[in-house]
C-alpha cells in the first residue's frame, strides 16, 4: 500500500522544492537535465522550432508552478517532467483553432491529398518517416486513436464519439498502440544498430 | 487492490496513457487513487513502466535546443515569479493602510485640539492627563482593530479566504521571527494552519498530506531576501519559502508535509548575509 514516508533526502525531491520557491540555480539545473527531452517532444508536437522554443519556455514556467506537487514516491522526476510537458503540448494543440473536421476522419484519414492535415501531422510525415511507417503497421483502430488523441489533441471522449466506440475500447487501443509503436521503433533501432 | 476502481491490467493501461498525458483530470485522479491502493510491487512496476516511456526517445526528433534558449527560459520563469509577486502585491497596501491610520490618529487636528483644550481647561491636573493618554491609546488600538478587519476583508475579497482562516484561527501555529542581531526593524510572521478539517488535532485528517502555511514579512528592508527554514525532529533541514521584500508587507504561501510538523522548529535566514531571524 501507499508508502507514507516522504523521501526528503531524495535529491530530485529537494531540487523540486528549491524550484518551487523560485531558486534560479535550481531552475537552471532542471533545465540542464531535461531541456533536450522537453525540446524534442515540443518539436514533435508543434509545427516549427520557434513554436517549440516558445512552448519550452511555457513548460518550464508550468514546471515551476507545479514543482511542489512532485512526489518521488509516485514517479521519477523525468516521468513528472515529461508528463507536464505532454499535458502542456496537448493543451496547446487543443487551444489551436485549426483542427481537422469531423468529416475528414474517413477510413483513409490523414493520407488523402485533399485533406487538410494538422500541422503536427505534417511534421509527422516530414520529420519522422520511419515513425509514420511504424504507425501504418498498427491495426486501424490503434492507428486512428493514436493520431487523434496523441497527435491531434482530441480528448479520449471526443475520439470515442468520433469513431463511435466505447471509451474503454479507445483507452485500450490507445494504450496498446502506443506500446506497440514503441516496441516497433525499439526493434528497428536495434536492427539498424546491429 | 482494495477500494480500487481499476484492476491490474486496466491500471497498466492507464499508466501508459497517464505517462503520455492523455488522461483527463478526473481519470487521472482515479488512476492516482488506484495507484495508491495498489500493492507496492505493482506501484514499482508502474513507476518503472512510466520511467521507460518518459525516457523513450525513439519517437522523438534528434534536434537539440539552441544555446540561447536557456536564458529565455530562466527569464520566463523569473518573470512569472515577478508577476505572481505583483498579483499578491495589493496585500502590501494593507500594511500601508495600517500605517496611514496610525499617522492620522497621531496628527488629527481634533485630537490635538482636545488635548490642548484638556491641557488648558484642566491645566496640570495629573488625573486628566492620564485619562487623556488612555483615550489616545484606546483610539490607536481601536484604529488598529478596524484596520485589521479592513485587512482581513481585503484579503477575503481578493480571493484568499483560506489565508483569512489561517490568520484568524486561534489554533494556527504562529511564529514571530526577528533578527538575531543588529537592526530590530521589521519582522516575519509565520503561520501554520494545523488542520483545515479539525484544527484541534493535526493528525486527524488522514487524507491531507500537507498543511498550509503563510509567511508575512513586515517592514523588511527593500530588497532583503529571507529564507524560511525548518528543522525537523530528526534534524532534517528544509527550506519552505523565500520572501523577497519589495513592499512594506510581503506575503508568501507554502505547504508543509504533515509528517514533518511534529517537533518542527522554524527560523529565517538572510539569503545574502546568512544572518538568522529567530
Amino acid at each position: 500500500m501507499w508508502r507514507w514516508v516522504l523521501p526528503e533526502n531524495e535529491p530530485d525531491y529537494r531540487l523540486m522544492r528549491r524550484v518551487a520557491i523560485g531558486e534560479e540555480e535550481a531552475v537552471a539545473e532542471l533545465y540542464d537535465r531535461f531541456s533536450a527531452l522537453v525540446f524534442k517532444l515540443s518539436l514533435q508536437f508543434l509545427s516549427n522550432k520557434a513554436e517549440a522554443e516558445d512552448a519550452v519556455q511555457e513548460i518550464f514556467v508550468r514546471l515551476w508552478k507545479t514543482a511542489d506537487r512532485f512526489d518521488p514516491r509516485k514517479a521519477k522526476l523525468v516521468t513528472w517532467v515529461m508528463l507536464i510537458t505532454r499535458r502542456h503540448l496537448i493543451d496547446r494543440i487543443r487551444r489551436k483553432s485549426v483542427r481537422p473536421k469531423q468529416q475528414e476522419f474517413t477510413a483513409h484519414h490523414g493520407e488523402s491529398a485533399t485533406d487538410a492535415p494538422h500541422p503536427s501531422n505534417v511534421l509527422l510525415h516530414e520529420r519522422t518517416a520511419q515513425h509514420w511507417q511504424a504507425l501504418q503497421t498498427l491495426p486501424e483502430m490503434q492507428r486512428t486513436v493514436i493520431e487523434r488523441a496523441y497527435f491531434q489533441g482530441f480528448t479520449l471522449k471526443e475520439v470515442s464519439r468520433q469513431i463511435d466506440a466505447p471509451l474503454g475500447t479507445v483507452k485500450s487501443a490507445l494504450s496498446r498502440g502506443l506500446m506497440r509503436l514503441r516496441e516497433h521503433r525499439t526493434r528497428d533501432s536495434s536492427v539498424l544498430g546491429s | 487492490m482494495n477500494d480500487s476502481p481499476h484492476n491490474y491490467s486496466e491500471l497498466l493501461e492507464l499508466a501508459v496513457l497517464d505517462a503520455h498525458g492523455l488522461l483527463d483530470p478526473i481519470e487521472s485522479e482515479l488512476f492516482n487513487r488506484s495507484f495508491h491502493n495498489a500493492p507496492a510491487s505493482v506501484q514499482d512496476e508502474i513507476v518503472r513502466l512510466q520511467h521507460r516511456l518518459a525516457t523513450d526517445e525513439s519517437l522523438l526528433p534528434s534536434d537539440l535546443p539552441p544555446n540561447s534558449l536557456k536564458g529565455k527560459v530562466l527569464d520566463a520563469v523569473a518573470k512569472a515569479a515577478d508577476n505572481e509577486a505583483k498579483r499578491l502585491a495589493p496585500l502590501a497596501l494593507i500594511g500601508a493602510r495600517v500605517g496611514a491610520a496610525r499617522g492620522n490618529i497621531n496628527t488629527t487636528g481634533s485630537v490635538v485640539m482636545w488635548r490642548t483644550a484638556a491641557m488648558i481647561l484642566f491645566g496640570a491636573t495629573v488625573v486628566l492627563a492620564i485619562l487623556s493618554f488612555d483615550s489616545h491609546r484606546t483610539a490607536i488600538e481601536f484604529s488598529e482593530k478596524v484596520s485589521s478587519l479592513q485587512a482581513l476583508d481585503f484579503i477575503r475579497n481578493e480571493g484568499s479566504p483560506s489565508m483569512v482562516e489561517t490568520l484568524t484561527n486561534p489554533l494556527s501555529r504562529i511564529v514571530r521571527l526577528e533578527r538575531e542581531e543588529g537592526n530590530k526593524n521589521g519582522y516575519i510572521r509565520v503561520s501554520i494552519f494545523s488542520n483545515l478539517n479539525d484544527p484541534t488535532d493535526p493528525n486527524v485528517d488522514d487524507t491531507a498530506e500537507y498543511v498550509r502555511g503563510e509567511a508575512f514579512g513586515y517592514d523588511l528592508e527593500v530588497g532583503a531576501v529571507v529564507i524560511i527554514r525548518g528543522t525537523t525532529k530528526s534534524g532534517e533541514v528544509i527550506d519552505f519559502a523565500r520572501i523577497t521584500a519589495s513592499n512594506s508587507m510581503v506575503p508568501q504561501v507554502f505547504k508543509i508535509p504533515k509528517d514533518q510538523l511534529q517537533g518542527l522548529t522554524i527560523v529565517g535566514v538572510d539569503a545574502k548575509t546568512g544572518a538568522r531571524w529567530i
